[in-house]
């Protein structure tokens, strides 16, 4: 019976090991397939909002283009429970960093959401850190922090009503505003 | 000295006889009952002035009893006989549907300085066949409600020998979309707990967020989200008058009462940073008690005021930790199951916590356990916010987010969940009062 | 046998040699994974969004994975065409090469499988006959078990005999103390009453006494007052002589009147002799009544002593003739009382589950305990519940009390003959952990 048990405890390390040696194997692959996804959700996000635009009855020739001007979107999108500033969220952020950088009397606004999960005064820290880390990305793409000002909404004010994950997903965002936006 | 031994000797005699004579008694030990409400009948009541006064009492009664969890009332069509007083009272009946408990009552009209109705009401234990209590009150027709209250009351703390929250008051937040201006407007209501005679305290232009009761009931602090930032106010429920405590540069929120009602805990945002702080209502002090680059907030206290927990995502995950109420506090967490758990506050035993919890399936109220250290999710609901205790800990309060916005008013153990009606606009926030008059 | 031992040692030693061999290699490539999932580790933490995992949906994953896989398949095809020919005659080479391998490997694996084979057969037949031993002495401890619990059996109804013999003879002390006890006070009884008719008899005897003594006065006063005649008659005496010397002249008058009056005094002589013997008379009379009274005394005594042990004799057989009923009837109750223990406690479960399937707990009862007290008429009914040791919470009793009431009838033994011992019995309730 001891015996085995040790044998089933060798037979499952040794399964543990191929597990090991097939991961880092992996590894490649999987950060490659990792950015990837990540471009493809935002992608997702910004159809889901031209969808609600669509419903809403606003702006169709947006739907035509294929490629999209990144000033035309006034607003970066956040995974749940997240502020981190995805690489297509940097480059919408970089884009409009160009044109202030160009106009340096223009003033920027930024103000963070979430969606309606979690709790209230969780969701408005979670609004400010959002907008806090958009800022900084200005900041880095050289708009002067005197030019910028954050606030949060938390899940006060939202985009869109609807529970359910596209509603949320177009709620959990920063919107950006300055006079230069079309 | 032979008187004594003859005592003697008859002392030894009598006790070799009752030893004799006794038998050890037959015990048989009951320890595991069952777990559900206690079957009461509660008979609608009688009397000259029923119909005037307390036509739904017995509904009252009945809605407040059950929302507890601890009792089951049985419905009128199974009642067979329909008493007022006690000489109607055939114990049979009661014993035949399996009613624990009858409340029966009457109503009369009398001329009386303070009303004109006398309420008599009595409590059966049917299988005893005796009289539990036995009240009366005199009081006006608009008394109704409070009247079917504390008669719901004294049935509650007569039979589980504690009190109940059938007589507080919840405030709660709304937000009419398409208010009288046309934009969206933000309402702060008191009502009855179970919802009922909602009153406007405070119409805003602003999102108001975290109404918190003082624990004398006579005020309620909540902030106000501007644009240029939350703000904090207190306001004096009798009068409406508020006022701004001066809180730091950021957004200012989340503020709670210290149980003696001289501080305030907060949270300050600045920056990408939340941090717990207290406001002293006595000098305008302010004290911080956590210094965290990341998000702490939702501060509550302890009910002897030593301790504060609070929500903080430095684990990665919001959880719920703990500090003593004092500058720069260690901090511990508490809290360890569960993708995430929020907005913590204490029981009023201090025992337990009710906290906002992601086991998986949503955000769902939580009770967590100091003792066992665990946490039993007892709403069925998955988009919950703003958990409350009631004062005695006998209910449990939240508000449902989603497509339908509402109250729920929850049992301890989350087996009876009711809906409470809501004046008017969608439902965000709510608080239960902490020292009902 | 010995070359076996050998052989076993050899195995042992080569066996032990490859776990050695086996543990390194693991030991190697365990900390090479180790190493690297370090710097897997170091890899994920350096990178500055570490959400970005958390982030992929895994559909978009799956697409993207298989997009690749879709173009590597098509240059892999290319390639295979350019070499299909080339790998086709390598491959055949290689085969023919591996076959031939392979069929050496098999026959040298055959031989040791043969090999393994004989060795398993050997260990096998001693595993046999090593288990056949222990069997044979399991067998050996099991009788000796059975022996020895016998033994123990044997031993333990010895005990209990002995034990019940203590306890018979206990109970015989018992019996044997109390009636002690019972003539000890009897004879107590009897001693107080002795002392009351002895002080009873001292008072009488103290009575006779003074009579006596009054008496003895009497005759004391009697003997005084001749005295003083005497006396008197001796001064008169005197007085005559006087007058006769004085009246010398008369005296042949008066000799005569002398001769009279000696006569007289004669008389008077003899009356009072006669008085003295009267009086002895008297008191050799009184004398013989007390004599007689004393005898008629002792006899009526003796008389009283046989009645009183006859009355004694009879009290005891009395309270012996009781104290064995009482023993018997003791005893018939101990046993209806341990029939009355053993049939309740088969119905224990039933009323256990009839009265917890009618309680219901309070959830914050937890260290809450009770003891409620149940009356029951023959059939069962709940007749009376009484809280006989309160949990300090009026609401947990009632609870208790309710669900008996509820639970009623309980289900008991039908034996009518021992409802007396279950006619009352108790329910201890505690409150469990929520």
């Amino acid at each position: 019976m001891l015996a085995s048990g040790r044998l089933f405890g060798v037979i499952i390390f040794l399964m543990f090991i191929l597990v090991g040696c097939s991961k880092p194997m992996d590894g490649d692959s999987s950060d490659a397939s990792a950015d990837a996804p990540d471009t493809e959700a935002s992608d997702s996000a910004g159809a889901e909002e031209d969808s609600v635009l669509v419903e809403m009855g606003l702006d169709e020739s947006a739907d035509e283009s294929d490629e999209m001007n990144p000033l035309d979107q006034g607003a970066v999108y956040f995974d749940y429970d997240e502020a981190t500033v995805s690489e297509q969220a940097q480059e919408i952020i970089r884009a409009h960093a160009e044109v202030l950088v160009q106009n340096p009397g223009v003033t920027l606004h930024l103000a963070g959401h979430a969606d309606e999960r979690g709790t209230r005064e969780y969701n408005l820290a979670l609004g400010n850190e959002r907008a806090t880390s958009v800022s900084s990305f200005f900041q880095q793409f050289g708009v002067d922090s005197s030019r910028i000002t954050a606030v949060s909404f938390g899940e006060e004010v939202p985009a869109v009503m609807g529970a359910d994950e596209e509603s949320w997903a177009l709620n959990r965002r920063v919107e950006i505003t300055h006079d230069l936006m079309q | 000295m032979r008187k004594i031994i003859s005592i003697l000797a008859v002392i030894a005699a009598g006790a070799l006889t009752s030893v004799n004579l006794a038998f050890a008694v037959f015990t048989i030990e009951i320890d595991e009952g069952v777990v559900r409400g206690i079957p009461i009948a509660i008979v609608p009541f009688g009397g000259d002035a029923a119909d005037q006064f307390l036509r739904s009492a017995d509904r009252i009664i009945s809605d407040d009893l059950t929302r507890t969890g601890r009792f089951d009332p049985i419905g009128e069509d199974q009642h067979l006989s329909k008493p007022t007083s006690a000489e109607e009272i055939r114990f049979v009946d009661w014993q035949l549907i399996k009613a624990d408990y009858v409340l029966i009552g009457r109503v009369e009209s009398v001329e009386d300085r303070v009303g004109n109705f006398r309420i008599i009401t009595r409590l059966y234990d049917s299988f005893e066949q005796k009289q539990v209590f036995g009240v009366q009150f005199i009081a006006t027709a608009d008394q109704m409600r409070v009247i079917a209250h504390r008669i719901a009351n004294a049935v509650f703390e007569n039979i589980t020998g504690q009190k109940s929250s059938f007589e507080s008051r919840i405030v709660y937040t709304t937000t009419i979309p398409n208010g009288a201006s046309g934009a969206a407007e933000h309402v702060l209501y008191v009502a009855d707990y179970d919802g009922f005679g909602p009153q406007v305290v405070l119409r805003s232009e602003y999102p108001i967020l975290s109404p918190s009761w003082s624990p004398d009931s006579t005020q309620i602090a909540y902030s106000e989200l501007r644009s240029s930032g939350a703000r904090i106010y207190i306001q004096t429920v009798a009068t409406g008058e508020r006022f701004e405590i001066d809180t730091p540069q950021g957004h200012n929120s989340a503020p709670s009462w210290s149980p003696d009602g001289q501080r305030l805990a907060f949270a300050n945002l600045t920056g990408g940073n939340s941090d717990v702080y207290i406001y002293s209502l006595k000098d305008n002090k302010i004290t911080r008690v956590t210094n965290h680059r990341l998000i702490d907030t939702e501060p509550s206290w302890s009910p002897d005021g030593k301790h504060i927990v609070f929500t903080s995502n430095r684990g990665k995950d919001p959880q719920i930790y703990q500090a003593l109420a004092r500058r720069d506090a260690a901090t511990k967490r508490v809290t360890l199951d569960g993708r995430s758990n929020t907005a913590a506050q204490y029981s009023p035993s201090g025992d337990r916590m009710v906290v906002i919890t992601d086991q998986g399936r949503g955000s769902q109220v939580g009770i967590f356990d100091f003792k066992s250290r665990g946490i039993q999710v007892i709403s069925s609901t998955t988009l919950d916010d703003s958990a409350k205790f009631s004062p005695h800990g006998d209910m449990l309060i939240h508000v449902v987010e989603g497509k339908d916005r509402y109250i729920k008013i929850l049992s301890p153990d989350g087996r009876v969940q009711t809906r409470i009606p809501v004046a008017d606009g969608l439902v965000k926030q709510v608080d239960w009062e902490k020292s009902p008059q | 046998m010995v070359n076996r031992k050998k052989s076993r040692k050899f195995v042992g030693r080569s066996v032990t040699l490859a776990l050695l061999v086996h543990a390194a290699i693991i030991f190697v490539v365990g900390v090479s994974i180790i190493f690297r999932q370090e710097i897997m580790h170091e890899t994920v933490d350096s990178d500055v969004t570490p959400v970005n995992a958390h982030a992929v949906d895994e559909a978009e994953v799956i697409a993207e994975i298989e997009r690749m896989q879709l173009a590597e398949e098509r240059e892999r095809a290319e390639r295979i065409a350019q070499q299909e020919q080339l790998e086709l005659a390598l491959k055949q080479q290689k085969e023919a090469e591996r076959l031939a391998r392979e069929e050496q490997q098999r026959l040298a694996a055959m031989e040791e499988q043969r090999l393994e084979q004989e060795e398993a057969l050997r260990q096998m037949e001693e595993q046999k006959r090593q288990a056949q031993a222990e069997i044979e002495a399991a067998e050996q401890q099991r009788l000796e078990e059975q022996q020895r619990i016998a033994e123990a059996e044997a031993e333990r109804l010895r005990q209990a005999e002995e034990l019940r013999q203590i306890e018979e003879q206990k109970e015989l002390a018992q019996a044997e103390f109390e009636a002690t006890e019972q003539k000890r006070l009897a004879e107590l009884r009897q001693a107080e009453e002795a002392e009351a008719r002895r002080l009873l008899e001292e008072q009488e005897l103290q009575a006779l006494e003074d009579q006596k003594r009054q008496a003895q006065a009497e005759i004391e006063a009697v003997q005084q007052q001749r005295d003083e005649q005497q006396h008197q008659s001796e001064i008169e005496k005197q007085k005559l002589d006087e007058e006769i010397e004085a009246k010398r002249q008369v005296a042949l008058e008066l000799a005569k009147r002398e001769q009279l009056e000696e006569a007289e005094q004669q008389q008077e002589l003899e009356r009072q002799q006669e008085l003295e013997r009267q009086r002895l008379a008297a008191e050799q009379e009184q004398r013989e009544f007390e004599e007689r009274a004393q005898q008629a005394r002792l006899k009526k005594q003796q008389e009283q002593l046989a009645r009183e042990e006859l009355l004694r004799q009879q009290e005891e057989e009395l309270l012996r003739k009781q104290e064995e009923e009482r023993l018997q009837e003791q005893l018939r109750r101990e046993r209806l009382e341990q029939r009355a223990r053993s049939e309740f406690s088969r119905y224990i479960p039933q009323i256990k589950r009839k009265v917890e399937d009618a309680w219901i707990e309070s959830p914050n009862s937890e260290g809450l305990f009770a003891v409620l007290e149940v009356e029951i008429n023959p059939v069962g009914e709940v007749q009376a519940v009484t809280v006989f040791s309160s949990s300090g919470s009026l609401a947990f009793d009632r609870s208790g009390t309710i669900a008996v009431r509820k639970a009623s009838p309980l289900p008991i033994p039908k034996d009518r003959e021992l409802f007396q011992y279950f006619k009352r019995f108790r329910f201890e309730f505690s409150g469990a952990p929520q």
